[in-house]
């Protein structure tokens, strides 16, 4: 707790409502979220379908545009940013892992974890080395390296995810579900592989998930429902390696 | 039974005699053309008012074949075309008085029109498909302008393998068919219009899928 307050906050969310659509069919998906997150913390949000866990991480991502309230994420404010600032702010700053892991079909495993490195201009071959690096830590072998993301298992894939979610080093990253496209021994497994390359001292995560066998993983749990968040959770179990 | 040269037949009730074969390209009519000296003409067909269609002339060596024909005119009230003018006249009079063109035309418009919806469908739907990538690779940080080269760079690709396929495999059968029945051509101007109407359907879909992808929001990569 001592070591958690001294650290700097990463995301600062205030006030935060969501209204989608207009008139009579509007949604509010999104209630007044007030939220921080650490530097070196991961955070979970949990609840039921439909309470706006995906709509929050999507604000806090940059990705969708909040109705009310503000959101700072390491000291700016992407919603008052131009498009191709903001856009960069992301690619230097976010990293992505979801669902349906969202590799890219035609490149290699490899290729897959280089990806952010070459948005953000890095030359091909370096780029290369440090997502073989990456994937190396992940306890890839060469030759899953050099596969294409369908000759993977679910669990590879979202390893090769967690690479490519990883390779730049982000400051925040942000995973929609990113176990329950996986059977319960090989999300334990993704997990921990989160936590230990992804969960560093610079670094926050937010992860969404219904699972919750994976609830232990986290540092602090937000549990909401129906465009709020009701409670917060400290968690006693450390799984830092 | 093809002819050769030596074949002896009856034409009129005169025999004649093949000497020489004359190689060209099949013509829209189908009458057998016969090439021989105006006096067997005269032989072999029967009489009528005018016998005379063409009369081929060689001018000699140096001649200007404007002053000739000139010539040739004031002499004889016949007109005289240089061989140029005479396949002008030729194509122009199938442009004008046959139903070839037209025909020739709608069919060439349709097939343009077939291969540039197939195109831009074609281009639309592999949009579609991978608008869940493209919106990955947005929210992964890759600008507009990364995304409308690499669209870019997939039009001008399929443009030149497309384009490679259809000039290259039509250049191959013309190559293998000369010297058949089909009178085939590949003219020079061909190859460069149909590189413009292949720029014109490949920039058409990018065109399309710029725009899809342009406006595409980031967030979709979370919903499933
Ligand atoms: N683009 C959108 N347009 C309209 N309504 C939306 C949109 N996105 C989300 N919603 C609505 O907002 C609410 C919250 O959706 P959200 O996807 O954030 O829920 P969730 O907690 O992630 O649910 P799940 O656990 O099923 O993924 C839902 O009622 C949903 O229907
Ligand atoms: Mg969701």
């Amino acid at each position: 707790m001592q070591a958690l307050h001294s650290k700097k906050i990463a995301v600062s969310c205030q006030g935060i409502t969501k209204t989608f659509g207009e008139g009579a069919n509007s949604v509010q998906a999104l209630q007044g979220i007030d939220l921080e997150v650490m530097v070196g913390e991961l955070l979970m949000l949990v609840g039921p379908s439909g309470c706006g866990k995906t709509t929050l991480i999507s604000v806090i991502a940059g990705i969708l545009d909040r109705t009310e309230g503000s959101c700072i994420v390491f000291d700016e404010d992407m919603q008052g940013m131009d498009t191709s600032r903001r856009t960069r702010f992301r690619g230097e700053n976010i990293g992505f892992v979801f669902q349906a892991y969202n590799l890219l079909p035609t490149l290699t495993a490899l290729e897959n974890v280089a990806v952010p490195l070459l948005i953000l201009g890095r030359p091909r071959k370096q780029a290369l080395i440090r997502a073989r690096e990456v994937l190396g830590q992940l306890q890839f072998d060469n030759r899953m390296m050099l596969s294409l993301p369908k000759d993977l298992s679910g669990g590879q894939q979202q390893r090769v995810a967690l690479g490519r979610a990883v390779v730049h080093k982000p400051r925040l990253i942000v995973c929609d579900e990113p176990t329950s496209a996986l059977d319960h021994v090989t999300g334990l497994k993704v997990m921990e592989l989160l936590r230990g390359v992804a969960l560093q001292e610079e670094r926050a995560l937010v992860v969404v998930t219904h699972d919750a066998r994976i609830f232990n993983f986290a540092d602090r749990i937000a549990r909401m429902d129906d465009g709020r968040i009701k409670s917060f959770e400290q968690n006693g179990v450390n799984h830092d390696s | 039974m093809p002819l050769k040269v030596g074949d002896v037949l009856e034409l009129n009730d005169h025999r004649a005699v093949v000497v020489g074969i004359c190689r060209s390209s099949r013509s829209f009519q189908n009458q057998p053309i016969l090439y021989t000296t105006y006096t067997r003409a005269m032989r072999f067909a029967p009489r009528e008012r005018k016998m005379l269609s063409f009369i081929l002339v060689k001018a000699r060596a140096g001649q200007d074949l404007q002053t000739l024909n000139r010539r040739i005119e004031a002499a004889t009230e016949l007109r005289a075309l240089t061989a140029r003018e005479f396949r002008m006249k030729t194509f122009w009079y199938f442009m004008k008085y046959t139903g070839i063109p037209i025909n020739l035309g709608i069919a060439m418009f349709m097939s343009l029109v077939v291969g540039a919806a197939i195109a831009g469908q074609t281009f639309y739907t592999f949009t579609l498909e991978n608008l869940r990538y493209f919106g990955t690779l947005k929210a992964m940080g890759a600008s507009n302008s990364l995304l409308f080269r690499m669209i870019l760079l997939q039009a001008v690709m399929v443009g030149i393998i497309g384009y490679g396929i259809g000039v290259g495999g039509a250049s191959v059968f013309g190559y293998f068919a000369s010297g058949t029945e089909a009178a085939w051509r590949i003219v020079w101007q061909l190859p460069l219009i149909t590189a413009g109407v292949v720029v014109l359907i490949c920039s058409l879909s990018a065109a399309i899928c710029i725009r899809k992808v342009m406006r595409l929001e980031p967030a979709v990569v979370f919903r499933s």
